[in-house]
């Protein structure tokens, strides 16, 4: 889902920019909280604390570095620093214009995304008022932005008189990645700065652009002047310059045209709903920028202030922050402090060259690191070499890979069928065939060759590491690596740490995650770790509801209804309806108090397993891609409808709905409970980037936050008393009816509990 | 009784509503290029015409402000010559081809044009809504209020006609267009426009910029039964498609219409004669069948029988009512829609009417016809047609 990668790779440019939400103050907050009292001004605090703003002079102009963490990130504090900054310069006759820039790696991330929804937030100077007073000041200010400028950081930019770049630098409104829009004034003085097609773009998409690409556009206002190198003296060189110069220009003052704005937004708002379906704030962000095509500066400033202050409510937005915060804690592990030393992870073993050891392969690869897979027999290494060069071949044609990437891709595959070849990587992943007895074979052989330090992972999606653990003599180097297919493509990756898995290892496995790309989440050993045990639960309850008189098609489209990728149905008819059926077969075993519906072995034992057989829930014609409702299908829930006694009802949407949705809502609160995940925003980014749950919706947990989790439990009671449902299941797990009952949420927990 | 000729025909190309080449285009602009058009071709002086005759289904916003009139001077005409813009939705286009040739028998003048203009991407989605419905009609006649979509579907399932008879004829449309445009027969209607264009870039985004849109935007080449009995039924459990129905589509055309005496004195080339033209009106929640009554009207008044037709136009708004009027009518299928229609080539819906009589004209003159019938169905319940005598080179 483009979204989900795009807000990703938007947490990883702004990786810094916030404190963490684990409940730990950072630095920033710390600083903050001494300066929330106004009396005192920053300029007379505590020695002993960091300034966030500093001010200098070189010669006739005032310099004010913003330095306040990785990103320079404007909280309250810094703000006032910044203003005072401006108003020192303003009192000081000698001082004739004023700098602005930022210390370290960024002129300014923007907004301290913390104080989003806190009084702090508008505590002033407020950003708004802040660009006021760098619009209104008498002396010339310019800003000096280099490396990053993004969101705040670049409206306050805007608000400035004149703007010195840097090449290289990185240009964004990324607001509306967070669902919002741009709140400070950057969608009215944007389209000014720049021609209105540009802007548009920048703030609807919030993707960043180069300084030098944006400095060529004709008749731009944004960049006065682009430099090569440090920016600070040339911005000083240029202040000295244009020092004398009135009147100052403003941004403001410059009109945003368009020759055709009626026929271009109407284009744009179209474009940008169909590509970001319930996501409320893109179009709100076409309505913005043509608001500053059509009205007086100061109303279109008032428009954005109320679409800012609205989207901040919406639901949308919750979810998207959520997902924000939650991607950057799952990277995090309580006992695993930052300074956990790592093991170098230089050399990658593969055992199994099926699909999922190709898509593991090719993750390493694409990371320029250099795998030798490992089979039993040649003709199955010469199939899954095969396969990887076709995905590569696949990617060139379509233009989405260069030609000598690929064959430098493959020059770092090796392949081999003796462990002794193997013997010297750093971390081998198995992925062969999900058996016991076969995993013990290949760990035992592992233990023998494997260099000591050697990381020792299993891809198994429902064995218990443990026990694999166990087959070795070194259950300390032992981990599970869920990978999910395809796995060069799919984000998640659940890293399930055993009972003796080493702190170094889980170091060392979560910063390989980063390093291929992946999203980690750490599960505990329990059947099926956090995705999977969940998913079983979904999968149970629209059983049941075929059972009892929705057709799978019903079910389907309520879950797509929803948002989800795609319903239960046509999930399982592309996963295999056989690889399911052998899991029930082992559960009918191990947990034969679990009832299950039988239509789904009946749908096997008729052959239909799926896309792969032409048939499953829904019948396949070739070269038609719309799954078609299959006769047979119908005629078999009906008799097993029959044999079984239902009469069929018809069930409203709502209620499947609830049903799937809270199925893992309660499977997820218990394996909150059994400490399987470590937060609830673990749960959820297991969901978003794994199992195709609406990115606008946060996840399950965040999902029945929302609802109310009062709400939840009391649609729960009322299935429990559906005599064709699982009324055991349907009792709310006891931290579910703990925090229904105080009124609380799961993710409040995750901040203050964590 | 001086009776009318039209004596040029000029369309622009009709391009895709909304991602097409005119989805930023006026339609004062589509439709003066079109008239600048037809008066060049037709070889007359521009101060020479009376009236500007513009059809259009939806005369608001882009396309409102009387339409007409701004064609007129959009397409260059002095502010002598008026302007006026007729709606009788889909048949606007023939609907103003009439009125022009009625104007011309009646004496009251010479020279007109006449044609239509709808641009679907500017107007549709922003259409006042206010006040829309009449309580009572809502309340008796509901089906007034229908979309077209449900009315197609209503006459598949009244008439019993298959999904299959649909997607064969949706296919055989494309092919035949596809087969016509290959052959250069739309080559001396079309007028190829240059215009700006929004456009969503995969690098640059939502940007405008400039496209020459010299072919209609909707024929696909290579269409086959198969894959078109594959695409989604536009309702859930329906049997009208995407492949099966006409495109959404902008653009315009116009004709010049003179008296006969008036081509004489200025040695016009006349490219047929208008013979009769008849409305009838049908039931609004099957208006898709309008054509069977209409058409029997006017050949019974100008004393024809259906076989006295050597090349019909049938508007294809859905194949569904194509197939039943066709049937109804007693029309051969080898003299229908010869080249094509509204399923391959798009239908901005004011514009048509104009389109068919045009190429009517012109593939009958390459056929050796001598009478072509112009028809098509109506939104609310209604059919019109209009017959026209080929006139040889």
């Amino acid at each position: 889902m483009p979204v989900t990668v795009a807000l990703v790779d938007f947490v990883r440019q702004v990786d810094g920019l916030v404190a963490s939400p684990d409940g730990y103050a950072t630095l920033a907050q710390i600083r903050s909280r001494a300066f929330r009292d106004p009396r005192r001004s920053p300029w007379t605090r505590a020695e002993n604390i960091r300034m966030s703003a500093h001010y200098d002079t070189n010669g006739a102009v005032a310099v004010i570095t913003i330095d306040n963490g990785a990103v320079n990130s404007m909280d309250f504090a810094t703000r006032r620093e910044i203003a005072a900054g401006i108003a020192r310069a303003e009192d000081d006759a000698k001082v004739t214009a004023i700098v602005l820039t930022g210390a370290g790696k960024a002129f300014s991330g923007g907004a301290d995304i913390n104080e989003f929804g806190t009084p702090a937030m508008m505590g002033e100077p407020n950003l708004r008022s802040l660009i006021e007073i760098a619009e209104a000041a008498t002396k010339p200010v310019v800003a000096a932005i280099h490396s990053l400028c993004m969101g705040g950081g670049l409206e306050l930019a805007l608000g400035c008189h004149y703007r010195v770049a840097a090449r290289g630098t990185r240009i964004s409104l990324p607001e509306v990645k967070i669902g919002l829009v741009p709140g400070a004034g950057g969608t009215q003085r944007l389209p000014r700065a720049l021609d209105v097609e540009t802007a548009l773009n920048m703030i609807a998409t919030g993707e960043p652009v180069m300084s030098e690409v944006l400095a060529g556009l004709p008749g731009q206002a944004l960049i006065d002047k682009l430099v090569d190198g440090d920016v600070l003296p040339a911005a000083v060189a240029f202040a000295n310059e244009i020092a004398g110069k009135r009147p100052l220009p403003r941004i403001r003052d410059r009109k945003a045209v368009h020759k055709n704005a009626d026929g271009y937004f109407a284009f744009a708002r179209l474009t940008v709903q169909a590509m970001a379906k319930n996501m409320p704030a893109p179009p709100r962000c076409v309505d913005m920028v043509e608001a500053a095509v059509k009205q007086k500066f100061d109303d279109g400033l008032a428009a954005e202030r109320q679409a800012f202050t609205a989207l901040l409510q919406t639901p949308e937005h919750n979810a998207l922050r959520h997902a924000f915060f939650a991607e950057r804690a799952a990277s995090k592990i309580a006992d695993v402090p930052a300074s956990t030393p790592v093991r170098r992870i230089a050399k990658v073993a593969v055992i199994g060259a099926g699909t999922m050891g190709g898509g593991i392969s090719m993750c390493f690869l694409n990371a320029g690191i250099p795998v030798t897979v490992l089979e039993m027999k040649q003709e199955a290494l010469d199939r899954g070499t095969a396969g990887i060069a076709k995905t590569y071949e696949a990617q060139v044609k379509r233009g989405r890979m260069k030609p000598d990437k690929m064959a430098e891709r493959m020059a770092l595959l090796a392949t081999t069928l003796d462990y002794k070849a193997i013997a010297d990587a750093d971390l081998v992943i198995e992925a062969v065939f999900e058996e016991i007895g076969v995993k013990q074979k290949v760990f035992e052989a592992l233990d023998g060759v494997m260099k000591p330090g050697a990381i020792l992972a299993s891809n198994t999606s429902t064995l218990d590491v443990d026990k694999i653990a166990a087959f070795t003599k070194r259950p300390q180097d032992v981990v599970g690596l869920h990978f999910f297919s395809p796995a060069n493509i799919m984000k998640l990756l659940e890293v399930v740490r055993g009972k003796d898995t080493a702190k170094d290892v889980m170091a060392t496995v979560m910063g390989v995650a980063k390093t291929i790309g992946k999203t980690a989440v750490v599960s505990g050993v329990c059947d099926g770790f956090i995705g999977n045990r969940m998913m079983e639960q979904y999968i149970r309850q629209a059983l049941f509801m075929i059972d009892e008189g929705a057709s799978p098609q019903q079910v389907d489209k309520a879950a797509e209804a929803f948002g989800f990728a795609m319903g239960p149905f046509r999930v399982s008819d592309l996963a295999g309806n056989d690889i399911s059926w052998a899991i029930r077969k082992r559960r009918y075993a191990e947990q034969p108090g679990m009832r299950y519906s039988k239509s789904a072995d009946l749908l096997c034992e008729m052959g239909r397993f799926g896309q792969k057989t032409g048939a499953g829930w829904y019948d396949y014609v070739p070269g038609q891609r719309d799954p078609k409702v299959s006769a047979d299908v119908t005629a078999m829930i009906d008799k097993h409808r029959k044999d079984i006694g239902i009469t069929p009802r018809k069930l409203p949407d709502t209620e499947i709905v609830q049903r799937l949705v809270y199925a893992l809502v309660n499977e997820g609160a218990h394996v909150l409970e059994d400490k399987i995940a470590a937060r609830a925003s673990d749960i959820d980014i297991v969901y978003l980037t794994g199992y195709g749950f609406p990115v606008w919706r946060g996840g399950p947990m965040c999902y029945a936050d929302a609802q109310g989790l009062f709400n939840v439990v009391r649609a729960m009671r009322d299935f429990a008393r559906n005599p064709n449902d699982d009324a055991a299941f349907w009792t709310p797990a006891p931290l579910l009816a703990r925090l229904a009952n105080e009124g609380r949420t799961f993710n409040a927990i995750t901040t203050t509990d964590a | 009784m001086s009776s009318a000729v039209i004596v040029s025909t000029a369309r622009t190309p009709f391009a895709k509503s909304w991602k097409g080449g005119f989805n930023m285009t006026h339609g004062a602009t589509l439709g003066g290029h079109a008239v600048r058009a037809a008066v060049e071709r037709a070889g007359i002086e521009p101060g020479a015409v009376e009236d500007v005759l513009m059809g259009c289904a939806n005369p608001e916003g882009a396309t409102g402000w009387n339409i007409a009139r701004q064609i007129g001077l959009r397409a260059g005409l002095p502010p002598s010559v008026s302007g006026v813009t007729v709606n009788r939705f889909c048949s606007s286009g023939l609907q103003t081809i009439a009125m022009a040739s009625q104007r011309i028998i009646a004496g009251e003048g010479d020279v007109y044009v006449a044609g239509g203009v709808e641009s679907i991407s500017c107007v549709q989605n922003q259409m006042n809504q206010h006040m829309f419905v009449d309580s009572w009609l809502d309340e008796h006649k509901p089906e007034i209020y229908w979309p077209m979509l449900q009315t197609a579907e209503t006459v598949a399932k009244r008439y019993s006609i298959p999904r299959d008879r649909m997607d064969e004829y949706g296919a055989a449309s494309q092919q035949k267009a596809c087969a016509a445009q290959e052959a250069g027969r739309f080559i001396d209607e079309i007028v190829g426009v240059t215009t700006t264009a929004a456009v969503a870039d995969p690098a640059l985004g939502v940007r405008t910029r400039e496209v020459t849109v010299s072919v209609d935007e909707g024929l696909r080449t290579g269409t086959t039964v198969d894959a078109v009995k594959g695409i989604r039924s536009a309702v859930p459990g329906g049997v009208i498609s995407a492949g099966n129905a006409s495109q959404f589509s902008d653009g315009a055309g116009a004709c010049v219409v003179v008296s006969e005496s008036y081509a004489a004195r200025k040695n016009l080339k006349p490219l047929g004669r208008f013979l009769g033209f008849a409305v009838a009106g049908c039931e609004p929640d099957e208006m898709g069948i309008g054509p069977v009554f209409a058409v029997p009207r006017v050949l019974e008044r100008l004393g024809l029988k259906v076989g006295d037709i050597d090349l019909w136009e049938l508007n294809e708004a859905f194949a569904v009512q194509v197939l039943y009027c066709a049937d109804r009518l007693g029309i051969p299928m080898d003299r229908l829609n010869v080249d094509g229609g509204a399923i391959a080539v798009g239908h901005p819906y004011g514009v048509s009417g104009q389109r068919l009589t045009g190429h009517a004209l012109i593939e009958g003159r390459r056929r050796g016809a001598k009478r072509v019938c112009v028809t098509m169905c109506i939104g609310g319940g209604m059919g019109a047609a209009g017959v026209f005598e080929v006139i040889a080179a």
